[in-house]
């Protein structure tokens, strides 16, 4: 997969996250992402208040979720286009980026027809994108609660196989 | 204190924005204070250009023919004077040249300042913009903020909309107002736009602050000092330390910079002081538009800020003191000693330079003095006097409001001129120079010579802000029945203005002259027969004089006439931030007794007629002719009337002193001034009934010695006929034990 195509990838499914998780932050989320995939540390590091003349004070960093579901959705990602390798013969770069995009709900096909055509995850493939993504999210300082939910709503934006 | 309280409605908060922003001085003080400061280093640099070496050479040979002029080898002060006239004269002639230099390059490096200060002024926003990687917050990003912000500067009725920038990368909760003059900014955080989903009564506190400032009108004061600052820095500072450093003169260095580094501290505290002021104000003002309780609540989350020195460079206060004085803005109008200190320091600074450069024009010109005032003390006096009385004359003005408003404890006016004082004497300690130069000083000069004039400035500032005190506690009550004070105390503010230039330029001339004289003869008498000249022939002769004494007592008594009018104290509307129908009190003070003194002071000016009927009696009847036309009977005759004139006059002064109990000083000079009036008169006449001549330079000499000088005298005897009174009133009566029994 292009890295640029990657990218835009996870930004769609990344902006997903974030208008189920945290709406507010919809409207930094285009610039945010574009950062991010520029300098991820950086974005993630986040900046500290300054005083400045004729400002408010001195003000704390909000937390922000939108850099952490950008680099939880790059590692989800980067965990699905493995697994997809593995599963398939051919290597083309494009058929691969296909296979993964269809992998997410918001890029299945709207006709039932072609669901059978579809990849899925395996429910043993999909606990492990949810460890991934709860781990990614404790590393990246936030909490239990949100932890889970952002790991269960990154789950649930995957195809599941019938069982 | 003399008062009783009157209940009358009032509501919570005391209002800040009903007087001027004191802190709209201390701007245009600290640009004043680059300026001034920067004329030091122009001066400084003459000395280093090599093309000018020869320029200095002569320069300094001109000085030497006042080397020469000593107080002790003239026969009489007259013959010093003329001399010293003569002197001045050739050295203005053999340094114009110099001069001229002076004045281009002083002239063009301030030209340079303002051009680059204009510059750094206009460019700022855009650097603003660049480095804050702000952008326009578009419809297209958040529409629903975007309308928000539409309509809260529709609501609060802000006269120009700013523009809304914001950087979706900063993830703090903060916001920033900043711009040009028709080109206002507000930038917003990321974090603060995600708070308009999430808690937008804090993300409508923190905008309301930031349009509070625009609406203060804080951002074109604040970044063109800023500019003028960075100006100073660019234009001045580097270059100077540059060329100083090539000059490898390790001593100049080190007293140059000795010398800057508190100024350049003191400027650059000072304006973070009063930074920190503006953002109370621009909090008391966004709690007029939507309450105090988010805005609290806001505050209370901002980390506390550090203590120490980092507390004074920062240029927002602590939050907890942000919250408090939302509650209490009474707290905005507490006197503050040390910013009084630091106007003297920056003032002393300042003054001295403008002083030399009014000097060089003075001596290219030919003109030096006016009405007998020197121009080069004049002119200083005229640019910083009123910054001085906007600055400290207006928070004394707010200080007595709030004391009579009854919600802050009094301060001593008086205290703020002693700061201011100590500020103005111990300023001069920067100017010391190894150069040669006019307006600067040395040890010796400061520590011994200025001593005395030194210790009379302390107290003339000290009696001159409790004047100016006293003058706001009697017309605050006149404006409570207006609907503005603004009219009262900018008119205040403008006759102490006009009073304390006079006050100044006659002291300073005198510490002047002094210090020249002692500098030749260190003797007191010599000094003594010098001035004395110069007292009793100018200062007491000038119409300026008579102007400040009449001003004195003019302007607190003028409020009667207004204040009889009324028949109750009412609530102002402009008093108090909050309509609100909570009852308050406002101190009603005693009422002026401007007729007893005008009754006594016409009494006093009688009983000088009838005297002075009988001496003129006893003159022509009983004193030999012979005697009566020489000359030393004249003079000692004419000294008798005088000074019997001016001893009655202080005696009236006390009599009203004590009888009144409400400004007795002010009204005991106002009866002496009448009875000094009706003495000059009874003079004139006299002289006329005897058939001697009466022209308009005798008239005015006669007035100018009786009253100019009775009112001098009875200054002083009623000040300490008022300390008396005072101690006397206040003092608590003690009984022995035994005589607390009752009887039967």
């Amino acid at each position: 997969m292009a890295y640029s195509d990657q990218n835009q990838l996870i930004a769609d499914l990344a902006r997903d996250i974030v208008a189920q998780t945290a709406p507010q932050e919809l409207p930094l989320f285009r610039t945010m992402s574009a950062a991010y995939f520029k300098n991820p540390d950086k974005v993630l590091k986040g900046q500290s208040g300054k005083d400045e003349m004729l400002g408010f004070g001195v003000a704390e960093a909000v937390v922000m979720l939108t850099p952490s579901i950008l680099a939880i959705m790059s590692q989800v990602v980067q965990f699905v286009m493995a697994e997809v390798q593995k599963s398939v013969a051919t290597n083309t770069a494009d058929v691969i980026n296909d296979l993964v995009t269809r992998m997410f709900k918001k890029f299945r096909p709207a006709d039932e027809k072609d669901h059978q055509n579809v990849p899925a995850l395996t429910t043993e493939q999909l606990t492990r994108v949810r460890n991934l993504a709860y781990q990614e999210a404790h590393k990246l300082a936030l909490p239990d609660a949100q932890a889970g939910l952002l790991a269960d709503s990154i789950v649930g934006s995957l195809v599941v196989a019938p069982s | 204190m003399d008062t009783n309280s009157a209940t009358i409605h009032r509501p919570s908060r005391l209002n800040p924005f009903a007087f001027r922003s004191d802190t709209d001085s201390s701007f245009v003080l600290l640009i004043i204070s680059v300026l001034g400061s920067s004329l030091v280093f122009f001066n400084m640099l003459v000395y280093y250009l090599p093309f000018l070496h020869q320029q200095i050479v002569v320069f300094t040979d001109c000085s030497l023919a006042f080397l020469k002029v000593k107080p002790t080898n003239y026969p009489d002060p007259y013959a010093y004077a003329d001399a010293l006239a003569a002197a001045s004269a050739t050295y203005d002639r053999c340094s114009s040249t110099f001069h001229v230099i002076l004045f281009a390059i002083s002239a063009g490096g301030i030209a340079l300042i303002l051009t680059v200060a204009a510059g750094i002024y206009w460019f700022f926003p855009m650097w603003k913009l660049r480095r804050g990687k702000l952008v326009p917050l578009s419809s297209e990003d958040a529409p629903q903020v975007v309308d928000y912000l539409s309509n809260l500067c529709h609501e609060i009725g802000l006269p120009a909309r700013p523009r809304f920038v914001w950087n979706p990368l900063n993830l703090t909760s903060g916001a920033l107002a900043f711009g040009r003059l028709r080109g206002y900014y507000v930038a917003l955080s990321g974090g603060l736009v995600t708070q308009f989903y999430t808690d937008q009564p804090a993300f409508r506190a923190i905008v309301l602050h930031e349009l509070a400032h625009l609406r203060n009108a804080d951002v074109n004061k604040t970044y063109f000092t800023v500019a003028i600052w960075w100006a100073f820095v660019a234009v001045v500072l580097l270059p100077f330390v540059v060329i100083v450093l090539l000059q490898s003169q390790i001593a100049i260095t080190l007293d140059l910079g000795l010398r800057v580094l508190p100024l350049t501290a003191l400027v650059y505290l000072t304006r973070n002081a009063v930074l920190r002021t503006r953002e109370y104000y621009a909090d008391v003002r966004a709690s007029t538009w939507d309450g105090a309780h988010v805005l609290g609540r806001v505050l209370k989350a901002l980390p506390h800020n550090r203590k120490g020195w980092q507390a004074m460079v920062s240029v927002h206060p602590d939050p907890d003191e942000r919250r408090r004085v939302l509650d209490e803005t009474q707290r905005l109008f507490r006197l503050n000693f040390w910013r009084a200190f630091g106007v003297g320091v920056a003032v002393t600074i300042a003054f001295s330079n403008i002083q030399e450069l009014v000097s060089w024009i003075g001596s290219l010109t030919g003109i030096k003095q006016v009405d007998f005032l020197a121009l080069e003390l004049l002119v200083p006096a005229i640019i910083f006097v009123p910054v001085i009385v906007g600055v400290l004359g207006l928070d004394t003005w707010r200080a007595t409001f709030a004391k009579i408003a009854g919600d802050e404890a009094p301060h001593d006016a008086g205290l703020l001129g002693l700061s201011l004082g100590l500020g103005l004497v111990l300023g001069r300690f920067l100017l010391l120079s190894p150069q040669p130069l006019l307006g600067t000083t040395d040890l010796r000069s400061l520590l011994i010579y200025e001593l005395p004039w030194n210790i009379l400035l302390l107290i003339l500032l000290f009696f001159f802000y409790r004047w100016i005190a006293a003058g706001a506690s009697v017309w605050l009550e006149v404006a409570a029945n207006h609907r503005s004070p603004r009219l009262i105390y900018t008119s205040g503010l403008i006759i102490a203005s006009v009073i304390l230039v006079i006050w100044l330029e006659h002291l300073f001339s005198y510490r002047d002259l002094s210090n020249i004289i002692l500098q030749e003869s260190f003797s007191v008498s010599v000094v003594i027969d010098n001035l004395k000249p110069q007292f009793l022939e100018v200062t007491l002769l000038q119409v300026s004089t008579f102007l400040a004494f009449v001003c004195l007592w003019a302007f607190p008594l003028a409020a009667s006439i207004w204040r009889e009018r009324r028949a109750t104290v009412a609530a102002s509307s402009w008093a108090f931030l909050d309509s609100s129908s909570q009852s308050a009190r406002w101190s009603v003070q005693e009422p002026l007794r401007p007729l007893l003194a005008m009754m006594i002071g016409l009494v006093g000016g009688l009983i000088y007629c009838f005297l002075l009927l009988l001496i003129e009696i006893w003159r022509h009847s009983y004193v030999p002719v012979a005697i009566t036309n020489t000359d030393q009977f004249h003079l000692w005759f004419a000294l008798v009337l005088l000074t019997g004139g001016a001893v009655l006059q202080a005696i009236v002064a006390v009599i009203v002193t004590v009888w009144v109990r409400r400004l007795g000083v002010l009204q005991g000079l106002f009866a002496a001034f009448l009875a000094g009036c009706v003495m000059t008169a009874a003079l004139c006449i006299t002289n006329l009934l005897y058939g001697e001549s009466l022209d308009l330079f005798y008239v005015g000499s006669v007035l100018g010695w009786m009253v100019n000088g009775g009112a001098m005298l009875a200054l002083l005897t009623a000040l300490v006929a008022s300390a008396l009174t005072g101690w006397i009133r206040h003092k608590p009566l003690q009984y022995p034990p035994s005589s607390c029994t009752l009887s039967t």
